[in-house]
């Protein structure tokens, strides 16, 4: 590794650094001009004072200025110390580590659902370009583009959980039920909702490289070689489509976690985007800044972990 | 070096391709004799590329009509006719009986393969080949294209090898199996005349060592005169001209092969300063507009109303008694003579 590569990973880093730094203060800025207090909740406290609350806030370290408590907390998250919820004093990283599971979980199966669904229509609609199916895969794609996810989620819960009796309406679990069975009937509605929505986000990018693919002369010559339609399609079209995917992964995938905030929501789906609503209705800064952060490092980790892994697939990068 | 034989190797009749509108390909006959080199000659939208496609079955969406018949493997008689194949088993054909290669040999290779992936697909494609052997037989490819060093290309991308070593390996794709007919579509096109003629010389030796016949697929008839036996003009998606090589660039019969002649340059003309260069004027008309009369006649010096225009000029052999045969599509031929 020359100088000039050690420049640029540390260049890369440095960038990055600075970026999830702006991101803190622009979220800690923004959250403390949102109206609301996180005292507001203790005012109602039958027996509560002005001098008692002032106490609480001393303790909270509400009473200092801004910046003061900025750089309290600047410095808390450098030396692994995540500070504590305001609403029970629990460390914040434990709080999120035991939302995390939950997200993963839902963020899993809405992944394999929509990558499955949106790769197929992508090559589908590349393999039948400019015929009916190309056409319905593209509405279809369009139409799953335009829909809301709460509109999506509380349409499945009418139809499937109120009408149909089908599945639960949320939470992962019924009540004394702990069977792999039920969770999976209790994950498949917010799976399905989080996944469908990102079916388009797949199947056009699919559409668009695989159709890239199939009209260089390679598709062509390896027919004139006499190799068959499936070997092709396997072997040339989809690795050669998959790989340009994997950057787009790297940028998509975080927001699996901006979708599961509305999506668990809808389903009461105990995850960190219900977390941060959840802490966000309550003004407790400290959970819903760890939590603010802890998704940009994921963005920034997963674009990374991306590129990584683009290069390593790529054999033309290797050589 | 052409080997006579009284059945040809591939007999094209009557061929007609279409995309839904015009006839882009129309009426196209001729045939290519065992281990023959033959160059199909035209300018672009000729129908070169689109009739040998519909040959290769790799056209799609297409209306082919007419015939296409390849002659039995040597001692397994029975003739395939290649029209209206059904895919499977005109799959089985390409690769193994005919083959192709193409103007760009870039984008003809498979850019995220090693050339030693490639050719053991196609191999495992066509031969029961494995595991030494398979990879003794690619080396073997590679070397009878001319490349310097077999074993360590085998392990190379595309993107590592110069425009004329990627031609090769595509040749050597293209031969793996033996194919008896090797369609070439400008393979040399795209390549910088030195090695242009490198790769003519390697796919004129591929042919004498084999025996496989060749359709050469070109604009330029120095590289026509290169490399083939005989030449077939073709203009408008017709046959105009079907002459073997040493007549048709000695006196070539269909004002508009002197016309393709005279176009080309020479180092004479370049010398000139491109001087006496002439180019036929006007265009080719357009699968639309061909008309029933000769397609050549708005473009012709020597176009006669009432013969010329009157109707659609037939094929006629000129040959005299005990040449080979030549045909032309002219009414006038006869006249015109030198």
């Amino acid at each position: 590794m020359g100088s000039g590569n050690i420049l640029y990973v540390l260049r890369l880093g440095g960038l990055k650094l600075l970026l999830l730094l702006l991101v803190s203060i622009a979220g800690f800025v923004l959250l403390h001009l949102a109206p609301g207090d996180p005292l507001s909740q203790f005012t109602l406290a039958p027996g509560m004072t002005a001098e008692r609350l002032a106490q609480i806030a001393h303790g909270m370290g509400l009473d200092q200025p801004l910046w003061r408590q900025y750089l309290h907390w600047l410095y808390g998250i450098m030396t692994g110390d995540w500070g504590r919820s305001f609403r029970d004093q629990a460390p914040v990283l434990g709080i999120i580590v035991s939302h995390l599971a939950a997200t993963v979980e839902l963020g899993l199966a809405a992944l394999a659902i929509s990558f499955t669904l949106g790769v197929g229509m992508g090559l589908l609609g590349a393999l039948r370009s400019g015929r009916v199916l190309d056409d319905v895969t593209s509405v279809v794609s369009i139409v799953l583009f335009s829909l809301p996810t709460f509109w999506l989620g509380l349409v499945f819960i009418y139809v499937f959980s109120v009408r149909l009796h089908w599945f639960p309406t949320g939470n992962v679990s019924s009540p004394g039920d702990r069977s792999v069975v039920g969770y999976l009937r209790h994950l498949a509605l917010p799976a399905l909702t989080l996944g469908l929505v990102s079916v388009p986000v797949w199947s056009r990018y699919m559409r668009t490289f695989a159709g890239e693919i199939l009209k260089q002369d390679q598709i062509r010559t390896a027919r004139a070689l006499g190799l068959s339609s499936g070997r092709i399609i396997v072997h040339r079209l989809l690795r050669g489509a998959l790989l340009p995917m994997i950057p787009v992964a790297g940028i998509y995938l975080p927001t699996l976690l901006s979708g599961a905030l509305v999506t668990e929501t809808v389903f009461s789906w105990p995850g960190i985007g219900r977390l941060f609503l959840d802490s966000l209705q309550y003004r407790d800064y400290p959970v819903v800044m760890g939590v603010l952060m802890f998704s940009a490092i994921l963005v920034l980790l997963s674009s990374t972990l991306a590129e990584l892994v683009h290069h390593a697939a790529d054999p033309r990068l290797r050589a | 070096m052409t080997r006579k034989t009284t059945s040809p190797l591939l007999s094209v009749r009557n061929l007609t391709v279409s995309f839904g509108g015009p006839d882009i390909v129309d009426d196209l006959s001729f045939e290519i004799g065992h281990g023959e080199i033959v160059a199909l000659v035209g300018e672009s939208g000729s129908g070169k590329s689109v009739g040998s496609l519909a040959v290769m079955g790799l056209l799609e969406n297409a209306d082919i009509r007419g015939s296409a018949c390849l002659a039995g493997a040597q001692g397994a008689g029975g003739d395939t006719e290649l029209v209206g194949l059904p895919a499977r088993q005109m799959r089985a054909l390409r690769g193994r009986r005919i083959s192709m290669i193409f103007q760009d040999p870039l984008s003809s290779l498979d850019p995220l393969q090693t050339i030693g992936s490639q050719i053991r697909e196609v191999l495992r494609a066509h031969t029961p080949l494995k595991g030494p052997a398979l990879r003794a037989r690619a080396i073997a490819l590679l070397e009878q294209v001319g490349i310097v060093d077999p074993e360590g290309c085998l392990t190379l991308l595309p993107q590592r090898l110069s425009g004329g070593m990627r031609q090769r390996v595509m040749i050597a794709l293209a031969i793996a199996a033996e194919p008896d007919l090797l369609f070439a579509d400008e393979p040399t096109t795209a390549l910088d005349v030195t090695v242009q003629a490198q790769v003519l010389r390697l796919l004129k030796g591929l042919r004498d060592q084999t025996g496989m016949a060749m359709v050469f697929i070109t604009h330029n008839l120095a590289v026509a005169s290169a490399i083939a036996d005989r030449v077939i003009v073709l203009y408008a998606g017709q046959v105009v001209e079907d002459a073997p090589a040493e007549v048709f660039f000695r006196r070539p019969a269909m004002p508009y092969s002197r016309a393709l002649l005279s176009a080309a340059p020479r180092l004479e003309a370049v010398m000139g300063g491109y001087g006496h260069l002439e180019a036929p004027r006007g265009q080719v008309p357009s699968p639309g507009q061909r008309g029933t009369a000769c397609r050549f006649a708005s473009r012709c010096d020597d176009v006669r109303e009432g013969v010329c225009l009157a109707a659609m000029p037939p094929l006629v052999s000129i040959a005299g008694p005990g040449e080979t045969n030549h045909t032309v599509r002219c009414a006038r031929w006869e006249e015109l003579a030198p």
